[in-house]
């Protein structure tokens, strides 16, 4: 709810401080859009504008040929289209573990849920990072070196997910179920025709979780893929800049090539993020 | 007929609490057996690990003791590592803490249409990757033609080093932060003042309360929770610290930055040392599990 009320909003007082928040808001998204607008710009300038002692804002003249010769000299389409790969393969697997998990913790409920359902929360409190090295140690026993899977596997499970779920799924009422159960169908019935039509927002939201995580990870991915044809856009953006001596007009067509995909993935979930974090009852 | 259908409830239930119990555990088969190969597998042996010297070909490698522990409490490189994850943790909670719970506020005050549109205003921004922004920023600050320094001498400033400064490195790092403050903390703020109860507004309304007053007494009490839990977040990331510190610094100027996982990093990648490394991450898991748990427990009792 707000703190201005709606019947202030018509006194001249409320009516002022609306207006004076709205400007506020405005002018500070000016200034969010601004980093992402000069990226976005910088692709279209030479290496020489771009490293002025005197920035453009416009481009002196627009170097259209940047991606061209970004594309062509990273093999940018590889890197994608491994980047699709690893992130679909991982979410697909995450999500429909953490489905399972939480349908059974939440309706299910059998006698050794509550074991089962610490065991599983025990592990958000270790730290990705920590678990690095041991599990390159792991990988390298297991022959996964040098394989997507490596990487999909690491990230198969995520206890955040399943408690999102979980709580999500706690707030169906329980006579949908019973009603169902009462005609006569079976859990995998009532997972996909009751409970999954139901979970739209809040497998948005975990979808956007999901992606984030495994989108931004670098370090760990390249110790299991070492191999260029195997990187990731990421991996290829963490690799040029911690060792290599890129160009700049390349380096802001990275860039903005890095942003599309979360820019896609959070378009197509914006429409439900909210709705699946209020639903879900994991604010708190 | 009420008493008779209960009844048949009951029986079909019992008759299929086995059953039940059997397919539950079916659904969560694949799950147990994940977190055991992927998630206790690893931090076991990361903990048994530390305790050999680690010869990668033929694992573990000799027993050694405690000499891994030993010898990482006699480390000056260590302690210094520790104080960098404190100082950037310090940092980035005074510069970008605070700023979504005041945009959701604000975000929350618009009405209907203008509320999705600054919501999905404030989100864009925000979805250019954490990699991406750090490495456009790193272009902001270069010393030689970055935009920092351009804009500093247009307000009559001088010039500074910025990354390469020691002063200055810490505020640069969590500086984009600062600015682009929108996604996902703004909606999870935002979806915890729908449930602030009107009732509250309205009463503080009558009574004349300003609008800072009803956020101060209102607003900010509704959402101590969600607030509290994701600070709790963020604390547990303390340690974590790496990625973005390789990317920004590589632990520089002179190891001003090197926090504990960026050292692990160093000594496993550059010394090809994975027992201190393995060491070192055993420790920041120890570390956070005693945060986390602290912290769980102390505000389960509140």
């Amino acid at each position: 709810m707000s703190v201005i009320q709606d019947i202030e909003l018509k006194s001249k007082k409320g009516k002022r401080l609306y207006i004076g928040i709205y400007i506020l808001l405005a002018v500070m998204v000016i200034v969010q859009f601004f980093p992402m607008l000069w990226m976005f710009l910088g692709t279209f300038k030479t290496d020489p504008e771009l490293t002025s002692t005197i920035p453009t804002m416009l481009p002196e003249s627009w170097k259209f040929s940047n991606y061209v010769e970004a594309f062509e000299k990273y093999d940018i389409w590889k890197n994608l289209w491994n980047t699709v790969y690893i992130i679909v393969m991982s979410i697909l697997i995450q999500v429909t573990n953490s489905i399972f998990s939480a349908y059974a913790l939440s309706v299910m409920k059998p006698k050794f849920g509550n074991i089962v359902q610490m065991v599983f929360l025990a592990t958000m409190m270790f730290s990705g990072t920590a678990l690095m090295f041991p599990l390159y140690i792991q990988m390298t026993q297991m022959g996964l070196i040098g394989s997507k899977w490596a990487l999909i596997l690491s990230s198969s499970v995520w206890a955040y997910s399943i408690t999102w779920f979980k709580s999500f799924f706690d707030n169906i009422p329980r006579d949908l179920f019973e009603a169902a159960k009462i005609d006569g169908a079976s859990d995998l019935q009532i997972l996909g025709r009751i409970v999954l039509p139901l979970s739209k927002p809040i497998i948005s939201v975990m979808c956007v979780n999901s992606f984030m995580a495994i989108y931004n990870d670098t370090v760990y991915p390249l110790m299991l893929l070492p191999e260029q044809k195997d990187w990731t856009i990421m991996i290829r953006l963490f690799v040029l800049n911690t060792t290599g001596t890129p160009r700049p007009s390349h380096m802001y067509v990275l860039l903005v090539v890095a942003t599309i995909p979360s820019l896609i993935i959070y378009m197509m979930a914006q429409k439900n993020l909210v709705e699946g974090v209020s639903t879900s009852g994991i604010k708190g | 007929m009420k008493k008779i259908q209960s009844g048949h409830r009951t029986e079909k239930l019992m008759s299929n609490t086995k059953r039940n119990e059997r397919l539950a555990l079916l659904f969560l088969l694949p799950s147990i057996i994940l977190f055991a190969m992927f998630k206790y597998y690893p931090i076991l042996s990361g903990v048994f690990v530390s305790f050999f010297d680690i010869d990668i070909v033929n694992l573990p490698g000799d027993f050694c003791g405690f000499k891994n522990y030993i010898r990482a409490f006699g480390d000056t490189r260590f302690y210094e590592a520790i104080w960098h994850n404190v100082k950037f943790f310090a940092y980035s909670i005074v510069m970008t803490f605070w700023q979504p719970i005041i945009l959701a506020i604000l975000v929350n005050e618009m009405r209907r249409k203008s509320k999705t549109a600054f919501r999905l205003l404030y989100f864009i921004p925000a979805v250019v990757p954490a990699i991406a922004t750090t490495i456009l920023w790193k272009y902001f600050f270069n010393p030689d033609y970055g935009l920092a320094n351009y804009v500093v001498q247009l307000f009559g400033g001088q010039p500074q080093l910025w990354l390469n400064d020691e002063n200055w490195v810490y505020f640069c790092m969590n500086f984009p932060g600062m600015v682009v403050f929108g996604g996902m903390a703004m909606v999870y703020y935002l979806a915890a003042l729908q449930d602030v109860p009107n009732d509250l507004y309205e009463a503080s309304m009558l009574e004349g309360a300003s609008f800072v007053q009803r956020v101060r007494y209102v607003t900010l009490p509704g959402i101590k929770n969600i607030v509290i839990t994701q600070f709790i977040l963020s604390l547990t990331g303390i340690f974590g610290t790496m990625e973005n510190i390789l990317l920004w610094t590589g632990g520089g100027p002179a190891g001003e930055t090197e926090t504990i996982l960026v050292y692990a990093y160093k000594q496993a990648i550059n010394s090809m040392d994975y027992s201190y490394a393995i060491t070192l991450s055993t420790i920041v898991f120890i570390v956070t599990l005693i945060i986390t748990y602290a912290f769980q427990k102390k505000t389960q009792e509140e």
